[in-house]
């Protein structure tokens, strides 16, 4: 059996909300490698192995968590980006966002969003939603079978 | 040509004969050698005898007679001959022909058949040849009627035509023929024959069947049209048949107008003007004639007709009658009267109208327009508005073309009207030159069945006078007229500060959106890490805090929650002012029971006894008016935790001006000194740890039955209950184009 890790890709432009992310993924032990994209820019220099990223060699994500409002790219770009392209488009991809905004819900479920889950200000209810999350598409789903092994 | 050879050979052995008497006369005994045939030696040898023995005389007489015998045999020879042939032909012939033939013997016994029998009947002559007719065919023909029919052929020369006969053909099922006899009178051995004919008119029966049914058809069709007289005159215009739809039109029956002239439908003085004729006689020379017109009716009242004259012609071309179709097309012809009329009514309104089409072309223009932009109608009808009204191009900087079409733009995607603001837009004169203009124009949507715009009406005052006027007054000095002239300009002046006014609300509005919609995003995010991060310190030093410490934390904690559900709420509350409304019927009770059932979760253990009255069928947004009863019952829910039962009662205040409905719970109630505070936002009459919530409810409240046209006012008595009114008007709702100021009042931001 291979031991093939589960990665993650955080998008996401908030030092805080990285570190309170990354904090509650540990604290649950969700046994993934966790990616750290700073903006829509860097999530797709990432996905695509473009830039700094060129010589990325790790496969790509189980999941992408990616926040909506961002420098430069933002995350319905990215989205729209991933969904535009044959071989990310399996990946899911969960918006983490701080808004509920009816526009930006309507406009990620055009897009093909995954989820989408408002980050709650309560940080128990927040640890609680990306524990959940975590579990949910790096634990329990079944990703699928082929674009997402490639070394 | 093929007898040609043959007569030349005749004419070679007349010759011949000749030659060979006169070699007898003169040279006797070499005729032999000449001779050709054994009749001819038989005859020479006569001829020579004769005139070794005999005398030149009887020599010449001999000779003729010689000549002539051999005459006739030649021509016996050739009869038989020609009969030979002709009967070959004949047989060829009949062999050739499509319809199957016998030739029956005097004892009815098949003497032959041609080929077409043989193939149609499937049958061959060892089959049928010296067999009796009534034999073959299996027997189908052995009828008595056929016999008959065939002795009388035979006996009395008697012939059958067309006898129609039903017979089984193997293969093809029954069919049905025609048989034709007549006798056969050969020369020969004089025995009289039959030639029966028969001929397969299946096909053709069934065509002709269903042509006979198919014109039926047609007949009862045109018979029971009820929406045109459809109707044949004869040849002089007479009425020779009536359909239902022609008594209905005409109010004559069948048997009122059969044979009556065409003219009894026309006006005396089309009458006396020839109409009927000369409609009848263009159909004559050109086939057919249309035209429209006042026809009378039986009882003598009018309709407008729309008629179709066709002149019907049998196979040589004559002329066999007419087809009539009449139509009543008065309400057409009214309608297109009354287009006319309106045509020039609008042209003829006293203000400046142009109408145009959702692509700004245009179609109709007021003479007063025409007038007051030195044009002719022919010049703009059709074309782009643009096209003939260009910005003055000496103008730098003219704004004319972009302001109206902005504002026509405008109108298309609000199908609202849009008055704008009083614009320079000179206008070029028929001399080239552009007039400096000031117009006040106004751009109305005209809606067509399917709620589309069909036209732009576009709707101006030349102002040019009032703005150049208000440029030369300077001392205010002036008669009425020129007081009232400067209060109209002062009213344009006005209007166009309403413009400027409607903008800026335009842009303040967007830029509100926009504020709520960063508010939604990044003031959330710096409340959640306050609290995250207050809950990770406490992990990572909670054991080195004290309870003082971790209470410290702990109210960090709840701050950011309670201040992001305020932010949640105050989002909502804009909302709620921003959205827009969808009215419909809303069953209140319905709407009532549902909100009722699903409080019931958080009532659960509890003893609440809800009493809900019959409620009325408003008209209204159903998810905000929801909202309103979920704000009103769960406070009322909230408010009577401390009692055992709680009751909460729903109904209706009777008026015939609004429905009034009303929330009475036994809750702790309220003092009415702070009734005026109830329905601001964030406004509360009890402390948090008493009765937990941000103070929004209400204030949405307030804020949809506003946008209803409605009005809300409480009342209570602190300790013993409180009830809330809210009233929606009864009919058309006041139309809220524009939703309320979004912004806040100051009073109900400013408490602590």
């Amino acid at each position: 059996m291979t031991t093939k890790v589960k990665r993650i890709l955080v998008v996401e432009d908030s030092e805080q909300d990285i570190e309170l992310t990354l904090a509650a993924l540990d604290g649950h032990n969700v046994a993934n490698e966790v990616d750290i994209a700073r903006d829509g820019a860097e999530a797709l220099d990432y996905l695509f192995r473009r830039g700094t990223f060129a010589g990325r060699t790790t496969g790509l994500p189980v999941v992408i968590l990616l926040d909506l409002k961002m420098p430069r790219v933002d995350g319905l770009e990215v989205l729209r980006q991933i969904k535009a392209n044959p071989e990310m488009k399996q990946i899911p991809v969960v918006m983490l966002t701080s808004s509920r905004e009816e526009q930006d819900l309507i406009r990620s479920y055009e897009l093909g969003v995954n989820a989408y889950v408002v980050k709650p200000v309560n940080f128990q209810q927040f640890m609680e939603s990306v524990r959940q999350l975590g579990c949910f598409w790096a634990v329990i789903n079944e990703p699928p079978p082929h674009p997402l092994s490639s070394p | 040509m093929a007898q040609t050879p043959q007569l030349s050979r005749r004419k070679e052995r007349t010759n011949s004969v000749i030659g060979v008497v006169l070699f007898g006369l003169l040279a006797p005994g070499a005729a032999f050698a000449e001779s050709s045939t054994g009749r001819l030696l038989e005859a020479s040898h006569k001829t020579q005898f004769i005139v070794t023995v005999g005398s030149v005389g009887i020599v010449l007489l001999i000779g003729w007679t010689a000549w002539k015998t051999r005459r006739e045999l030649v021509a016996r020879r050739q009869a038989a001959e020609l009969q030979l042939t002709a009967r070959r032909d004949a047989e060829s012939i009949v062999d050739a022909v499509r319809e199957p033939l016998l030739v029956l013997d005097q004892e009815l016994r098949v003497e032959r058949a041609n080929r077409a029998f043989y193939q149609s009947f499937q049958t061959s002559p060892a089959l049928i040849e010296r067999r009796l007719f009534s034999e073959i065919g299996d027997g189908q023909w052995n009828q008595p009627r056929l016999s008959a029919l065939l002795a009388g052929t035979l006996s009395h020369d008697t012939k059958f035509d067309n006898v129609e006969w039903e017979y089984d053909l193997p293969g093809l099922g029954r069919r049905t023929m025609l048989l034709n006899g007549s006798k056969l009178n050969r020369p020969g051995d004089g025995a009289p024959r039959i030639l029966l004919t028969i001929e397969d008119v299946t096909e053709r029966k069934r065509a002709d069947e269903t042509l006979r049914a198919g014109e039926e058809q047609f007949r009862m069709v045109v018979e029971a049209i009820e929406d045109y007289a459809i109707f044949m005159l004869d040849t002089e215009g007479h009425v020779v048949s009536w359909n239902r739809g022609a008594e209905h039109l005409k109010g004559y029956s069948a048997k009122e107008i059969v044979g009556r002239h065409l003219s009894r439908f026309y006006l005396p003085e089309d009458v006396t003007a020839g109409r009927p004729e000369r409609m009848l006689n263009t159909a004559r020379e050109t086939g057919r004639a249309e035209e429209e017109g006042w026809r009378l009716r039986q009882d003598g009242s009018r309709f407008f007709a729309n008629a179709t004259i066709t002149a019907i012609r049998g196979e040589n071309g004559e002329l066999r009658g007419f087809a009539k179709v009449t139509r009543d097309v008065s309400e057409r012809h009214r309608l297109s009267q009354m287009h006319v009329h309106f045509r020039a009514l609008f042209d003829s309104l006293p203000g400046l109208f142009l109408v145009m089409t959702p692509d700004f072309k245009i179609v109709a223009v007021s003479n007063a327009y025409l007038q007051a932009t030195m044009t002719r109608r022919d010049d703009l009808i059709g074309r782009g508005l643009f096209d003939v009204f260009p910005d003055n191009p000496d103008l730098p900087g003219a704004t004319g073309v972009t302001n109206l079409r902005a504002s026509l733009q405008r109108v298309l995607k609000s199908s609202q009207t849009d008055t704008m603001a009083i614009q320079r837009y000179d206008i070029q004169r028929p001399d080239g030159v552009f007039e400096e203009r000031y117009w006040s124009p106004m751009n109305s949507p005209l809606l067509g069945a399917d709620e589309r715009i069909e036209y732009l009406i576009h709707r101006v005052e030349d102002v040019t006078d009032f703005i150049k006027q208000r440029g030369v007054e300077s001392n205010g000095q002036g008669g009425v007229h020129a007081r009232l002239e400067r209060m109209e300009s002062e009213i344009f002046r006005s209007s166009q500060q309403v413009q400027m006014a409607n903008l800026q609300l335009r842009a303040a509005n967007s830029e509100l959106e926009a504020f709520s919609y960063s508010v939604s995003h990044d003031l959330r995010a710096p409340l959640r890490h306050i609290d995250g991060f207050a809950d990770l310190l406490g992990k990572y030093a909670g054991s080195a805090l004290d309870d003082k410490g971790r209470r410290y934390l702990k109210t960090i904690s709840d701050s950011a929650t309670r201040m992001g559900a305020l932010i949640d709420d105050l989002l909502v509350f804009s909302r709620i002012g921003r959205a827009e409304m969808r009215c419909h019927k809303v069953d209140l009770n319905a709407l009532a029971d549902e909100v009722i059932h699903e409080l019931r979760v958080e009532t659960n253990g509890r003893n609440v006894d809800w009493r809900r009255q019959g409620l009325p069928v408003v008209e209204g947004d159903s998810a905000l008016l929801r909202q309103v009863l979920v704000n009103l019952f769960s406070n009322a829910v909230k408010y009577t935790r401390p009692r055992d039962p709680a009751i909460i009662e729903i109904g209706l205040v009777p008026s015939a001006i609004e429905n009034t409905i009303y929330v009475r719970d036994n809750g702790v109630g309220f003092e009415m000194t702070y009734v005026t505070k109830l329905f601001g936002v964030f406004q509360r009459l009890h402390r948090n740890d008493e009765f937990e919530g941000t103070g929004i409810g209400l204030a949405n409240v307030h804020r949809i039955i506003s946008r209803h046209g409605g009005r809300t006012w409480a009342e209570g008595i602190l300790g013993e209950g409180a009830t809330f009114y809210f009233s929606l008007p009864i009919g058309t709702m006041p139309s809220l184009a524009m939703p309320p100021a979004t912004a806040l009042s100051p009073e109900t931001i400013s408490t602590p």
